[in-house]
């Protein structure tokens, strides 16, 4: 059942929301963590036998996502994830992310992907948007707000607010981190994410980051079908 | 609960919602942790501030914004602001950044020495502050124990950032010396021959010091002739921060109408500025035109023969040659026309006109950084020693009028003292320092490491290669200046271990194996002073924004490097950023009372505006160059052994370098026009100062979207040379010879001599496949064309002017220049 046909205020329809707005922050949580930065030996795990494995997993039996679900997981399966394995990993996502060099590399933030330098508009928009909700960069984090793993992760918290607050009951609560998801979605992650996507599927030498940009193109996609409210 | 409240939330999610019910019910249940961390602060700041600070291009006032540097404001005190400064923000968030301390995945994986043919491949790995490090102090200690201290490079050169704290070249030397040294390099890549060979001659470097002022030109001089040289483009830049004042030199020149003459295959900024008449002559024939022009003051009795026997030793020795007593060629203008290209009328004309009232010889460096160029200068001096006006007001010669605007009246300023190498002293310039544990020229680095043990001669004492292990290189971009990129390629791939401290991606630090990501000036504290030749100015420099990403100070780099390597207090005395400027600023302040000069105390200038200003005086503004020995040669001798110019030098005789003869001769490029090499390469290739950049500084920023041409680096070729082989105006060109070969975009220009192509230095490397030797330069790297070779066994300095090639349309599928990591979807 599609959960467009789910459009209640019963308490079915509610729990369908909830559930729904978890299952959204599942996936961005996913996608977050494989672009925030290198994946460690506990990233690594967390994608091939942990929680992360059972997002991926449900969403290859899902038949929209199961064509790049389904080329993470044969990716992630391609293991093993020794420490060599690793390092070329992350000489990969260096080279992408870090400007390291190399054919080419993707500024995985907004402001440098659209305008040629960090630290733009988008960024400051973002980290407005991430304080109003009550967000900031994980304390180790030191790329700008408008890195791609930190939209993405923002998108994951908000539609985890989104849930938390339909599950208390506070509806104004709910409409406003759903407010801000629009704001995170139309202002940035459609207007820049989808062209990122095509650049790292085109730029990638590894294969891994390919088929996480994969999947996240078809992620945006399906969300820019979706009816707008 | 309020259901319709209830319903704006309930209703937007669900209708968006993308995902089939087996899918939510599944994914719900899956235990994911917050991304995020709790928000301390409600939202970005949105303060605005405005604080002084200074670069290598003027003193500005950055304008911050919410903690993100928006623009570089120029101090009003500058008189001809660069607009290079408007990019400084730029270069702050440029995309080509480096982040992270990032080492080599091979040399991460399996140690020092590691796969080396991957440095320039870019396969890098993020580690840890601590991490990287524990790698580098580790390696310092294995190689200095294993190797002995000469095994350890850290000759570093290049334009570091201003300051005189956080002087990094220093810095590295001040670590060095901890650890008991390490093998340096000897001279710079601008003055190479020049530096070594004035001594001999004038007895002072001569290229770093203050000239005969403008004021005395402008009054004085009936003749200005600038050879070689662009000081309206050079004199944007400082080595230390940028006065400008040359610029009011040359428009007051301009306004006085004197006739001024540039020799310039180029029609440069400065001729175009001055409407100056223009000699083009074939490049690297400079010394056989002055000898036309010498022979043409000996023939027709217009040299100073009082002046020659007073202040000069030699010019009997040489004589003979100019004459071709002792050879058999007469060195008239016709046979120098025969070599370089200028009609035999135009040079006795000129060399005429040069006697016939007092005349300023003004020369660049472009014309000793090619093969012999330590005949150039040489020369100069004697063709200036012939017209005898060295010492008068407007007369002689002058070799820095391009250069931090030399000729600028010195202002009655203190001195403002920076960090040492040692802990003690400070004086005289860095790219000077000799020392170490060993001692290279600096251009014959690459040469170092590909052929340890080899022996060679350097100003009158022979100099062995040590077997680098591990270089270690801030505030420089050798993959930018040195010579014969290709070559550097195969030469980096030789030490163990190399260490670069970086702001950027530059092409060396991809050729590293450990990065480490320095902050720009603009993220730290510091003080600095303005105009090289004048102390005009003294700016506090403010940190203006944070730290981007994870940089860090190469000074706290090098404290931490310190630490670990148990000199613990001993390399910053326990003190921070401030107090050693406080301690600098202080040191002037003790001089300025001395001096009778008002200077606020350092917290009135740190908390105020941070910016001071000197005036010259009736002394300074007035100065003319070695009028002092004029005056009285016996009391103010100069530091030659003679104690006076030597047209002939016995010390270089006594060197019996065949590569050098004891007086100036005409001694043929390895590769000319007039070569057969130019056979099968028939265009000459200048490798000018850009006009955008300083060196590869900023190439990354917009500017590059002023000059650039299909996204490459500017090539300019002359009409007839283009036509000739199908160019056209904004054609993508390939530049090759035996050595290389770089894309570039055509410039059609009637601006540069036919058969010479200008190709600024300083265009990135892009590399089509990193880490290849002759692999295809996308951007337009001239040194991919460059010989790597000394001058001569004298000076041993570099030939980056001294280049054959040809060039034809690219016919090929356009590779996408991706060096400066250009937004892909931008």
């Amino acid at each position: 059942m599609h959960l467009d046909s789910a459009v209640t205020t019963d308490d079915r329809g509610q729990d369908n929301s909830i559930a729904a707005a978890l299952a959204a922050s599942a996936i961005y949580g996913l996608l977050a963590r494989c672009f925030l930065s290198e994946l460690d030996e506990d990233g690594l795990a967390d994608l091939t036998t942990g929680s992360a494995r059972r997002v991926v997993d449900q969403l290859c039996a899902d038949p929209d996502f199961a064509d790049p679900a389904g080329a993470l997981r044969t990716r992630l399966d391609a293991g093993p994830w020794d420490r060599a394995a690793r390092l070329r990993l992350a000489a990969e996502y260096g080279r992408l992310f870090h400007g390291a060099g190399g054919r080419r590399a993707v500024p995985p933030d907004q402001s440098a992907f659209v305008g040629g330098a960090s630290h733009g508009p988008a960024w400051r928009d973002t980290a407005t948007l991430m304080a109003e909700a009550g967000y900031a960069r994980p304390p180790a984090m030191v790329e700008p707000e408008d890195h791609i793993g930190l939209q993405l992760s923002l998108a994951s918290d908000l539609y985890r607010a989104v849930a938390a607050a339909l599950t208390a009951g506070d509806d104004p609560a709910a409409d406003t981190a759903a407010a801000r998801l629009d704001r995170l979605r139309t202002h940035h992650l459609m207007s820049w994410a989808p062209r990122f996507c095509t650049d790292v599927m085109t730029a990638d030498q590894h294969g891994f980051y390919r088929t996480v940009a994969g999947l996240l193109a078809r992620l945006l996609e399906l969300e820019g079908r979706a009816p707008q409210g | 609960m309020n259901r319709d409240h209830h319903r704006h939330a309930v209703l937007p999610l669900s209708r968006r919602t993308f995902l089939k019910a087996g899918t939510v019910a599944g994914l719900s249940s899956v235990a994911m942790p917050p991304m995020l961390a709790q928000a301390a602060v409600r939202g970005p700041s949105l303060d605005v501030l405005e604080a002084q600070s200074g670069s290598h291009w003027g003193p500005f006032v950055g304008r911050v914004e919410g903690g993100r540097l928006v623009q570089a404001i120029p101090n009003p005190e500058d008189p001809f602001p660069s607009a290079m400064t408007q990019a400084l923000p730029d270069s702050v968030y440029s995309p080509a950044r480096v982040k992270y301390p990032m080492v080599r995945e091979s040399y991460l994986r399996d140690g020092p020495g590691a796969d080396p043919a991957e440095r320039g491949a870019g396969r890098f790995v993020r580690v840890g502050w601590d991490e990287a490090l524990d790698l580098v102090s580790a390696e310092l200690n294995r190689v200095v124990d294993t190797y002995g201290n000469d095994s350890l490079y850290t000759g570093s050169y290049g334009w570091k950032s201003v300051g005189r704290l956080h002087n990094c070249q220093t810095l590295l030397q001040r670590l060095s010396n901890l650890m008991g040294g390490s093998t340096i390099g000897i001279g710079d890549f601008s003055t190479g021959a020049s530096q070594v060979i004035m001594p001999h001659v004038v007895g002072t470097l001569e290229v770093y010091e203050q000239q005969t002022t403008w004021p005395m030109v402008v009054e004085h001089s009936d003749l200005v002739v600038i050879w070689g040289a662009d000081p309206a483009n050079t004199n944007k830049i400082d080595w230390v921060m940028c006065d400008h004042g040359g610029m009011d030199g040359l428009r007051a020149l301009r306004d006085s109408g004197k006739p001024v003459i540039c020799i310039d295959p180029i029609r440069s900024q400065t001729a175009a500025f001055l409407d100056a008449e223009m000699i083009a002559p074939r490049p690297q024939t400079d010394v056989a035109m002055m000898l036309g022009m010498a022979y043409v003051l000996h023939d027709e009795g217009l040299h100073d023969q009082g002046f020659l026997g007073e202040y000069t030793v030699g010019f009997d020795r040489f004589l003979p040659y100019l004459t071709g007593e002792s050879d058999g060629t007469p060195k008239t203008p016709a046979w120098a026309s025969e070599i370089c290209g200028v009609p035999a009328e135009t040079i006795a004309d000129l060399a005429r006109r040069c006697a016939a009232g007092r005349t300023m010889l003004m020369s660049g460096w472009s014309l000793q950084r090619m093969h012999h160029g330590e005949q150039a200068h040489w020369m100069l001096v004697t063709l200036a020693s012939m017209l005898g006006q060295i010492g008068l007001p407007g007369g002689g010669f002058g070799l820095s009028y391009h250069y931090s605007n030399g000729g600028t009246p010195t202002c009655r300023s203190p001195v403002l003292p920076g960090i040492t190498a040692s802990g003690s002293g400070t004086a005289g310039a860095a790219w000077l320092t000799t020392g170490g544990v060993a001692s290279v020229p600096v251009a014959r680095v690459n040469d170092m490491l590909l052929n340890p043990g080899t022996t060679i001669q350097f100003n009158g004492r022979a100099i062995t290669y040590p077997d680098i292990k591990m270089v270690y290189w801030v505030g420089g971009n050798p993959m930018s200046h040195h010579q014969d990129r290709n070559r550097a390629v195969r030469a980096w791939q030789r030490p163990e271990t190399i260490v670069v401290h970086e702001c950027y991606w530059t092409a060396t630090a991809r050729h590293a194996d450990i990065v480490l990501p320095a902050t720009t000036s603009y993220e730290r504290d510091d003080i600095e002073q303005g105009g090289s030749y004048t102390n005009r100015f003294m700016v506090g420099m403010h940190r203006l924004v944070d730290p981007v990403f994870e940089s860090r100070s190469d000074f706290d780099i090098f404290r931490a490097l310190a630490q670990r390597l148990g000199h613990g207090d001993v390399y910053d005395e326990g003190k921070t950023d401030l107090d050693w400027i406080r301690g600098f600023y202080d040191s002037a302040l003790e001089q300025a009372g001395a001096m009778g000069l008002d200077m606020p105390s350092f917290d009135a200038f740190w908390e105020g505006d941070s910016f001071l200003v000197f005036e010259p005086d009736e002394q300074t503004r007035s100065f003319t160059r070695y009028a002092d020995f004029r005056a009285d040669p016996l009391f103010n001798p100069l530091g030659t052994p003679s104690g006076k110019i030597e047209i002939y030098s016995t010390t270089i005789e006594g060197f019996d370098y065949d590569d050098c003869p004891p007086h100036p001769t005409w001694l043929e490029p390895i590769e000319w026009l007039g070569s057969e090499q130019a056979q099968r390469y028939p265009l000459h290739v200048t490798t000018s100062h850009p006009d955008d950049r300083l060196h590869s500084q900023l190439a990354h920023t917009w500017l590059r979207h002023r000059y650039a041409v299909q996204d490459r680096e500017p090539v300019w070729i002359h009409p007839d040379t283009a036509a000739a082989r199908g160019i056209a105006n904004g054609d993508v060109v390939r530049v090759f010879n035996d050595r290389g070969q770089v894309l570039a975009g055509a410039l059609v220009t009637d601006r540069v001599a036919p058969n010479v192509l200008r190709l600024s230095e300083g265009g990135w490397y892009d590399p089509l496949e990193g880490g290849v030797p002759g692999t295809l330069d996308k951007y337009g790297d001239v040194n991919c064309l460059s010989l790597d070779i000394p001058t001569s066994q004298l000076a041993q300095g570099n030939c980056g002017h001294t280049i054959l090639a040809e060039i034809e349309r690219f016919e090929g599928e356009l590779p996408r220049v991706t060096v400066f990591e250009p937004p892909a979807g931008g």
